[in-house]
């Protein structure tokens, strides 16, 4: 069939602007000079429109019986029987869907927050083992006004702490209760909880038969002193080696000449020396200077 | 000429299918759906009743992002109806054809009226017969307009085109539809 373009031999007709359209549409076509030769044609339309609703497929029937979920708005009254099925998406299910929709980037940020959320309130409980609770404890100090229990930190301070009254700078008196000090030293420190720790570390940790066990495996084991050089601590030197003053004795002139017998100690080791190794008080025993000299 | 229309009660019917109420759904389904399957048929449509269907799930399903007047609603249904056209003649299942299988009584349609429906799919042939002279742009812009009564404006979104072209369609198919008519004063 010919098509007509309408580009040549057109035919004038006046525009079909919306208030024509609507003349039209509803009938009124007499009204729109120069329609009337459409109007058996929009009746035509009309009747092809009109006509009963065609059968519904399954997958539609189901739609318009069963009406769809989504959150509940108000509804004015239905005018004709219907059921509806008001459901609530679970909070889980739309986090877990908001999550998968996230961009890598997204969920790394979101996995890192619930990390740190986590680690900290593992450092508030204390729960955390021994080196992150310590570094855990370190930057919550320093960056808010809490303060997480922090068990190394303990540690670290207590022989400053038993040098300190000691010499008497923390009270005044010089000289501590040994009882009260090998008590507390029992207390806070584990036999085991430092594998490997050299021993005399000041903290305890080389308590009794256990670090005279280690200093007989040292290359001096055969050469230890039965006892310390004379007081005043002229032989232990700040940062010397640790085990058992040994490294220092042996590299002074009086090396091999140890001497047999220790001179009365007259009074406190000063602050900050090696005395003390958290279980005697300086100078009243034979291991006096066994700890590691601290700075 | 009547077109389905809802009438006073669309804005309470339209908040109600937003929400998903099935009473709502069926009423649009019901007063609306004669008139875009009559828009299939005479476009051509290999199988208006199921592409109608296919039309109304889609619209359904959307609904509750829709929001507008009865009017408005009327422009989106058509306005996916005829993407539909689109697609079929794209893939080309089947191209407008002069008596086409109009008449598939087979079907039991909703509400059962069997003369009614064979006089529309009678007055779909007539029409489709006569807008086979049409160029193809002109015959949608025509029958968007007078079928389904859609705004020049709304028939351009539809068509992806600009106003200024819509009118001149509209303009150029009206003449040309009138020649036919002249010429075969018997097809209607």
């Amino acid at each position: 069939m010919r098509h007509f373009d309408g580009d040549v031999g057109e035919m004038p007709v006046p525009p079909l602007d919306d208030r024509a359209l609507e003349a039209l549409l509803s009938g009124g076509s007499s009204a729109q000079s120069g329609f009337d030769w459409l109007l058996p044609f929009v009746e035509e339309l009309g009747e092809a429109s009109r006509g009963s609703a065609p059968p519904m497929t399954p997958a539609l029937a189901l739609l318009v019986a069963e009406g769809f979920s989504i959150d509940k708005v108000e509804l004015p009254a239905p005018n004709a029987a219907g059921r509806s099925t008001w459901t609530r998406k679970p909070v889980l299910t739309g986090l877990a869907a908001k999550f998968a929709s996230l961009g890598m980037v997204g969920k790394a940020a979101m996995g890192l927050t619930l990390v740190a959320a986590s680690t900290t309130a593992a450092g508030a409980a204390g729960v955390l083992p021994a080196p992150a609770q310590h570094a855990v404890a370190t930057v919550v100090d320093a960056a808010t006004p809490f303060t997480f229990p922090d068990e190394t930190k303990d540690k670290a301070n207590f022989g400053a702490t038993v040098s300190a009254d000691a010499t008497g700078g923390s009270d005044g008196a010089p000289g501590v209760d040994g009882k009260a000090v090998s008590d507390a030293a029992r207390n806070k420190t584990k036999p085991d909880d430092t594998p490997g720790a050299p021993a005399g570390n000041g903290v305890g940790a080389n308590t009794g038969a256990k670090g005279l066990d280690r200093a007989n495996q040292t290359p001096a084991a055969g050469h230890a002193p039965t006892s310390v050089p004379g007081g005043g601590g002229a032989a232990v030197v700040p940062g010397a080696p640790a085990a058992n003053g040994l490294g220092t004795a042996n590299s002074t002139p009086a090396a091999g000449k140890v001497p047999t017998s220790v001179p009365p100690v007259t009074r406190a080791a000063p602050a900050g020396a090696p005395g003390p190794n958290g279980l005697d008080t300086p100078g009243t025993t034979p291991a006096a200077g066994r700890g590691p000299a601290r700075p | 000429m009547s077109r389905g229309q809802i009438g006073p009660d669309f804005d309470s019917v339209l908040h109600a299918a937003r929400a998903g109420a099935p009473w709502a759904l069926e009423r649009l389904y019901l007063a609306l759906s004669p008139a875009v399957v009559g828009y299939l048929r005479v476009q051509g449509a290999a199988d208006p009743e199921d592409l109608t269907n296919e039309v109304f799930l889609g619209v359904l399903r959307r609904i509750a992002s829709f929001d507008g007047t009865e009017d408005e609603f009327r422009s989106w249904l058509f306005t996916i109806a005829h993407s539909r056209v689109v697609d079929e003649r794209r893939r080309g299942e089947r191209r407008p054809q002069i008596g086409g299988d109009g008449l598939d009584v087979d079907r039991d349609p909703v509400g059962g009226d069997a003369e009614h429906d064979a006089l529309q799919r009678l007055s779909s042939q007539r029409v489709q017969a006569l807008c086979e002279g049409l160029v193809a742009d002109q015959r949608d812009v025509l029958l968007l307009r007078l079928m389904a009564g859609l705004t020049i404006e709304a028939i351009a979104e539809a068509l992806g085109k600009s106003e200024g072209a819509v009118k001149a369609l509209q303009r150029r198919g009206l003449a040309n539809l009138r020649k036919i008519l002249e010429r075969d004063p018997v097809s209607l």
